[in-house]
């Protein structure tokens, strides 16, 4: 999605009426919503400094346009909307993912939680580089709908972030899950 | 029970519990009889399985709220402002680039702040000590301000020479709006990139006929920027900062005062002497940058209730 997009997609904020659930203070829908646009971030870019830039921006972008959020319930659908087009903008503009899957595995080892042993620290990049690497042949939007349903989000929630229609994000995650496994399959000479 | 078999998208709802009451219903009903779909299932549970620990170290992370917190709060704070200065903007020239430097400049702590103060002290103590030595040899001439202005007020760690900061004369460049919070912190960065970076000279001609006690080229805009500041940190209240930081700030603000309005005597009776004058902006320039420091906390603070 281009710049021009994820604008014209940030002034098609919901024009709502309903009073029903009053528009949250920006600080309520930080509190409310920064681990769901931080998690689908992190979904998407598998950085966790780059969800952390992502994640920066959306709410720069909410702050900038909550006189147009009048309603509660938009907001959340509103800023995973944002925070898929952003992160996605971001991988694109960072390059291919896959040029970038040693970094990602170097960062995602480095700052391991607890000290493991050089074997088990050695297995675990390992894996976890395989699965990235499969994670990057996935095609669009397949591999988005398959990472953010892994985060938690509902279908509704991803058709709404992807743009696509809500009863096919059903067979996206199950077509982005199989081809995973295919591509890991491959990589890892597993299954 | 639905005759045809479920495909793969309606198995995986059924899964994730994203079908209606009836579909969920049938689909439970026909999974009961066609041994197929029911392998299909079980197939297509345990991949799911599989994908989750293949990212389970992935996807444990922690979600880092304070650290996101901080960056949402200061990059708010600075759209304030930003939005602000484009209103104050003249020249066509952004502050953006100067007032993220600023802000990198200090962590606001009270050790810091002390240590600052004390560097601060000495050097103002060291300034006046050779002013004093060198006005004694060098006899007053009549000021120009112009080749004054274009001393380089590089140093970064300097005391600050703080005249009234409340007689501020509005400058050329600056909009009427001047009250507004957010905006002050922005245009007082302006306002002094403009006094530091420009030879200052074509602007000073605008200011009145000097007296002797805010003659000093560049000062002007100083003050301008500082009585700004003070006000965006009194708006913010009481409460913006913590007490602590609030009893250290105030007492490293009047130590400051104290050398620099010494200090800046000395520079008004030898506007000649480079040194002099070039501390003193550079005194300006620092306390400026504490002041910024200290409203950015204050809007943080503010945004943050």
């Amino acid at each position: 999605m281009s710049e021009r997009a994820v604008e014209a997609l940030i002034n098609s904020v919901p024009e709502t009426v309903s009073a029903a659930a009053a528009a949250p203070s920006f600080d309520e829908a930080f509190t409310l919503h920064h681990r769901a646009v931080f998690r689908a971030a992190y979904a998407l870019v598998r950085d966790a400094g780059l969800a952390e830039d992502v994640t920066q921006e959306v709410f720069l972008k909410l702050y900038q346009h909550m006189g147009s959020l009048q309603n509660e319930e938009h907001v959340r659908p509103w800023l995973l909307r944002v925070a898929t087009n952003t992160a996605l903008n971001t991988i694109r503009s960072r390059g291919r993912t896959g040029a970038r899957e040693e970094e990602f595995v170097a960062e995602a080892t480095v700052g391991g939680r607890e000290p493991v042993g050089i074997e088990t620290d050695y297995e675990r990049r390992t894996e976890i580089e395989e699965a990235r690497r499969a994670l990057a042949q996935i095609k669009e939007p397949m591999r988005s709908c398959l990472l953010l349903k892994q985060q938690g989000l509902s279908y509704r929630e991803i058709a709404r972030a992807l743009s696509v229609n809500e009863t096919n994000v059903g067979s996206m995650i199950a077509r982005g899950r199989k081809e995973f496994i295919r591509f890991y399959g491959k990589i890892g000479g597993r299954r | 029970m639905i005759k045809r078999c479920p495909d793969e998208g309606i198995l995986q709802a059924y899964i994730d519990g994203e079908l209606s009451r009836e579909q969920t219903a049938a689909t439970a009903a026909h999974l009961a009889a066609c041994e197929a779909c029911a392998t299909a299932l079980a197939s297509a549970e345990s991949e799911i399985a599989f994908f989750s620990t293949a990212f389970a170290p992935d996807d444990s992370l922690s979600v880092p709220t304070e650290v996101l917190r901080a960056r949402i709060n200061a990059s708010v704070a600075q759209l304030e402002t930003s939005s602000e200065t484009n209103h104050a903007r003249r020249h066509g020239r952004s502050f953006d680039s100067l007032f993220a430097s600023l802000r990198g400049l200090f962590t606001f702590t009270p050790q810091s702040a002390a240590a600052f103060a004390s560097v601060l002290a000495l050097i103002a103590i060291g300034i006046i000590y050779f002013s004093a030595q060198r006005s004694q040899q060098v006899t007053n001439k009549p000021e120009n301000a112009r080749a004054i202005a274009r001393v380089n007020p590089a140093p970064e760690h300097s005391p600050e020479v703080k005249t009234t900061p409340e007689t501020v004369v509005p400058i050329p460049t600056s909009t009427p709006e001047q009250g507004r919070t957010g905006t002050t912190a922005v245009k007082v960065n302006y306002t002094v990139r403009h006094a530091a970076n420009s030879n200052g000279g074509a602007r000073r001609t605008n200011a009145p006929a000097a007296l002797k006690e805010e003659a000093l080229p560049g000062e002007r805009d100083y003050q301008t920027a500082i009585a700004s500041l003070e006000k965006t940190i009194k708006m913010g209240g009481d409460a913006s900062l913590r007490p602590s930081l609030r009893v250290e700030y105030e007492r490293n603000i009047a130590l400051l005062d104290t050398a620099i309005s010494q200090t800046r005597s000395v520079a008004a009776r030898n506007p000649k002497d480079k040194d002099a004058v070039s501390f003193l902006i550079a005194a300006y320039q620092s306390k400026v940058e504490l002041l910024t420091k200290v409203a950015d906390q204050a809007q943080v603070a503010a945004l943050g209730r």
